[in-house]
C-alpha cells in the first residue's frame, strides 16, 4: 500500500475510482392501462437503486440519459404513434431531479432533450439504417487511477438478448439468421513507458443469449436475476453473466506493457462489432429506422483487483451507454457544479411518459393514440468515489 | 501536453504569448501529417506500412500528438476489382505501432475503434462533407506569406464539385480574426492548385493561423447538396516564410496526392483520433516508427486503410 497514493504522491493520497448510480425505469401507456384522459404516466425511479449504498463519498459532475430500445425511430412499427416507438421518444419525456432534504433541480419537469448534451457521441453519419460506423463506448476517467504493479481491473459483460421485442416477444431471432455473437474489444488506455502508454485489450465474443426473461423494468434487456447467476430457464445456455464474457484480473496482468511499477490509468474503451447483427434486423423487419447500438442494451460489472476499494464501480448491470459516456449514444449533461452523495444518500428522480391524452394536452385534436404503448428510459449520475488511501 | 481551451481570452491570450515566444527565439512550429493507406487482406495476414513512410526524414525534430484512422474509398477501377469501401469495416481492422520490439498500445493487435480516445465527429449536416483540424501549435503567418493548397478528387463526377480550404487565425497585432478562404470546382482527377491568392496574407501583421476546415460539396446540379470528404485528395504547402515543405508526408506523386482530406478530421470529423498520452511522441531526425495492421476476421476482401500520424516541427 505504501506504493500507491501515499500521501504526498498523487491526489495527495487519494485514489479516485469511477462510479455511477443508475436505474432504469419503464412505464405501460396503452389506453387498455391509462384512463383516455391520462395526458402522462408520472414514474418514480427506484429510490435505492439511486442511492450511494458504499462507504465513500460520490461526487457526481454529469448525468445520462437514454432510451432502452432497438430502434431511433421506428416508422413501419405496428404502433398507431410509430415516431414515439424508439429511442428517439427522449424529446417527450420530463424529469425532475432532486436530492431529498437538500435541493431540487426545478419545480417543474424538465423535457430531457433540453439539457443541453456534452459532444459525446462519436459515431459518424452513416447511409443505411445501421447503427453507426465504430460501434464504440468510451470512459476517461475523471481523474487518473492509480494503479500499483499487483493491481487489475476485472470486468464483466451482460450477454445481449436474442429476444425481438417488435409485437410478441420471439426467441432465438438472431440465431436463426445465423448470428450467435457479437465480436468486442476491450482496451484499458494507461500512461507510462518507453512509448507514450500502453493499452490492455482483449478480443471477445458476446454470445446472444435466448432467455426469453425480460428485465420487468426495461423492455429489451435480459433480465438480471439474483446474483447466483443463471436464469430460471436457459434456452440455449448462454446466461446474464457468462463467463466467457469476462475480462479478469489474470488476462489484465497478463497483458502488462511495463514493469515500471505503478501505472497511470486513462479510460477504457468498448467496440462492439455489430454489423452482422444490423444485416439480420434489416433482413429480418426491414430497414424500418436506424438501429440503436447495442451498448443500450449490454450492462457491465467494473471492479478493482487487489487495490482500491475492490468494490463495484456500480450496481451490476448497467448499461455500457449510461455508465461510459465521454463517448456514448446517451445524452449526457454536464453539472455545473458537482453534487457530492454521502454515504447513504440517494437521489429522487420523477419521469412523465407521454399518455394517452398527450397531443391534447397541447390543444391537439387528434383520431386515434398518439403516445407508444410503452416506454424505457435510462438514467445514471456519473462520477467518482474518493477512497482514502 | 497543454490543454486546449476553447475560444477564449484564456486562449488567445496563451496563443499570443506562444506566438511571442516563438518570434523571439526564432522558432517555427508547422503542422505535419505522416500518413499512408494500407491494402489489408483478410485475416491473419499481417500488413506493415511503407518502408520509412513513419519516419521524420527532416532536419528537425517532430512532435506527434494524434493518430488518426478511416476506411479508403477508392476509384472505380479499384472498387470493380473488389476493394470493399464500407466504412464500417473499420471494426474488423486492429491496428499496432511498432518501434525497435516495443508495442503501443500492445502486442496485440487493437482493434480500430478503441484508439478513438476523444468525440471528434461533426454534426450530421456536415459530417459527410467536411473536416477541420485544429493545430496543435498555431502556424506564424507572415506578411506576404501564403499558402499553396493542391485538391484531387479520387472518383470525379459528371458535374463539377465546388472544394472549399478555409485558414483560420488572430492577427499578432490587432488579435482580430482571419478567415482565409479560397474555392475550386474539380471536375477530373487531375491535381488542382486553389488559387494562392485566396490565402495570401495581405495585411501588415503577422497572422496566427490555428485551424483548417475542408469542404467538397455535392456535384454541381446533384440533387444531394453535401459531398463526400473520403473523395478528397489535399495538400499543403505554406509558401514565404516556414520550411516550404509540404504539410503532409507519405506516398505521393505527381499525379497522386496520396493523403484522403477525411484524415484531417482531427477536431471534427468522420474518423477515428487517438490523442497520444502524455506530451506525444518526439520524433529526432531519422526516428520513426512502423505501422501495421490486420484484419480481425477471415472475411474476404480487400480494404484500404488510411491513417495519419499528426504533430507539429520544431524549427529553431
Amino acid at each position: 500500500m505504501a506504493e500507491m497514493n501515499p500521501p504526498t504522491g498523487p491526489n495527495g493520497g487519494f485514489l479516485y475510482e469511477p462510479r455511477s448510480i443508475w436505474s432504469v425505469a419503464s412505464v405501460e401507456t396503452n389506453d387498455d392501462v391509462l384512463p383516455d384522459s391520462a395526458e402522462f404516466a408520472r414514474v418514480v425511479f427506484s429510490r435505492n437503486e439511486l442511492r450511494n449504498g458504499q462507504r465513500w463519498p460520490v461526487i457526481l459532475n454529469r448525468i445520462a440519459i437514454m432510451a432502452v430500445n432497438y430502434l431511433y425511430t421506428d416508422p413501419a412499427s405496428t404502433f398507431t404513434s410509430p415516431r414515439d416507438a424508439g429511442a428517439s421518444f427522449l424529446s417527450r419525456v420530463r424529469l425532475r431531479i432532486g436530492v431529498p432534504f437538500r435541493q431540487s433541480w426545478s419545480r417543474f419537469e424538465i423535457l430531457t432533450s433540453t439539457y443541453r448534451p456534452a459532444p459525446t457521441y462519436a459515431e459518424p453519419t452513416v447511409t443505411g439504417p445501421y447503427s453507426g460506423l465504430f460501434g464504440q463506448v468510451r470512459l476517461n476517467y475523471d481523474k487518473p487511477l492509480y494503479m500499483p504493479r499487483n493491481g487489475a481491473i476485472e470486468m464483466a459483460l451482460s450477454s445481449p438478448s436474442d429476444v425481438s421485442s417488435f409485437g410478441p416477444p420471439q426467441n432465438n431471432v438472431f440465431g436463426t439468421a445465423g448470428v450467435t455473437s457479437i465480436p468486442t474489444n476491450i482496451a484499458y488506455l494507461e500512461e507510462g513507458g518507453l512509448l507514450p502508454g500502453s493499452a490492455r485489450s482483449k478480443r471477445l465474443n458476446l454470445n446472444l443469449s435466448q432467455d426469453p426473461n425480460q428485465h420487468p423494468n426495461a423492455q429489451g434487456i435480459p433480465y438480471m436475476l439474483p446474483p447466483n447467476f443463471g436464469p430460471a430457464t436457459v434456452n440455449n445456455g448462454v446466461k446474464f453473466w457468462d463467463a466467457r464474457h469476462t475480462f479478469n484480473a489474470r488476462e489484465f496482468n497478463q497483458r502488462e506493457a511495463t514493469r515500471a511499477g505503478s501505472t497511470k490509468q486513462l479510460g477504457v474503451g468498448i467496440a462492439m462489432d455489430q454489423r452482422a447483427y444490423d444485416d439480420a434486423l434489416i433482413a429480418l423487419f426491414g430497414s424500418s429506422g436506424q438501429i440503436a447500438p447495442l451498448s443500450m442494451r449490454v450492462g457491465s460489472r467494473v471492479k478493482t483487483s487487489s487495490f482500491g476499494s475492490q468494490a463495484d464501480w456500480w450496481r451490476p448491470g448497467a448499461p455500457l451507454a449510461l455508465t461510459f459516456d465521454t463517448i456514448s449514444p446517451a445524452v449526457v449533461y454536464h453539472f455545473p457544479q458537482p453534487i457530492t452523495l454521502q454515504p447513504g444518500d440517494s437521489l429522487s428522480v420523477e419521469a412523465l411518459f407521454p399518455g394517452p391524452a398527450y397531443a391534447a394536452s397541447f390543444g391537439q385534436v387528434t383520431a386515434g393514440v398518439e403516445n407508444a404503448p410503452n416506454y424505457a428510459l435510462g438514467i445514471s449520475f456519473n462520477g467518482y468515489a474518493a477512497i482514502e488511501g | 501536453m497543454e490543454t486546449m481551451p476553447f475560444y477564449t481570452q484564456e486562449y488567445q491570450a496563451w496563443l499570443m504569448q506562444l506566438a511571442t515566444e516563438n518570434i523571439a527565439r526564432g522558432v517555427i512550429e508547422e503542422p505535419r501529417v505522416y500518413f499512408d493507406n494500407i491494402l489489408l487482406d483478410a485475416a491473419p495476414l499481417e500488413t506493415i506500412s511503407g518502408s520509412d513512410i513513419f519516419k521524420n526524414g527532416e532536419r528537425f525534430p517532430v512532435r506527434l500528438t494524434h493518430m488518426m484512422l478511416m476506411v479508403n474509398t477508392g476509384t472505380q477501377a479499384e472498387i470493380d476489382a473488389g476493394l470493399l469501401t464500407d466504412e464500417r469495416l473499420i471494426q474488423d481492422v486492429g491496428v499496432q505501432l511498432r518501434f525497435h520490439d516495443q508495442f503501443y498500445m500492445n502486442p496485440d493487435f487493437v482493434a480500430a475503434p478503441l484508439w478513438a480516445t476523444q468525440p471528434s465527429v461533426s454534426p450530421p449536416a456536415v459530417n459527410q462533407s467536411t473536416a477541420s483540424w485544429r493545430f496543435v501549435r498555431p502556424v506564424i503567418f507572415s506578411a506576404r506569406d501564403t499558402l499553396q493548397v493542391d485538391v484531387q478528387l479520387i472518383t470525379p463526377a459528371v458535374t463539377a464539385t465546388p472544394v472549399n480550404v478555409t485558414f483560420t487565425g488572430v492577427g499578432v497585432s490587432s488579435k482580430r480574426p482571419y478567415f482565409l478562404n479560397g474555392q475550386i470546382a474539380l471536375f477530373d482527377g487531375a491535381v488542382r492548385t486553389i488559387p494562392t491568392d485566396n490565402f495570401r496574407n495581405d495585411g501588415a501583421e503577422p497572422i496566427l493561423i490555428t485551424d483548417m476546415v475542408v469542404n467538397i460539396a455535392g456535384a454541381l446540379g446533384s440533387d444531394n447538396p453535401s459531398g463526400d470528404i473520403r473523395n478528397l485528395r489535399i495538400q499543403v504547402k505554406q509558401l514565404g516564410n516556414g520550411t516550404q515543405a509540404t504539410w503532409m508526408i507519405g506516398p505521393t506523386s505527381p499525379s497522386n496526392l496520396g493523403v484522403g482530406a477525411a484524415l484531417l478530421g482531427i477536431y471534427t470529423g468522420r474518423v477515428i483520433v487517438h490523442q497520444f498520452p502524455g506530451t506525444g511522441l518526439l520524433w529526432e531526425p531519422g526516428e520513426g516508427l512502423d505501422v501495421v495492421a490486420r484484419r480481425l476476421s477471415g472475411v474476404n476482401g480487400k480494404i484500404s486503410l488510411g491513417l495519419g500520424l499528426a504533430g507539429y516541427s520544431v524549427v529553431g
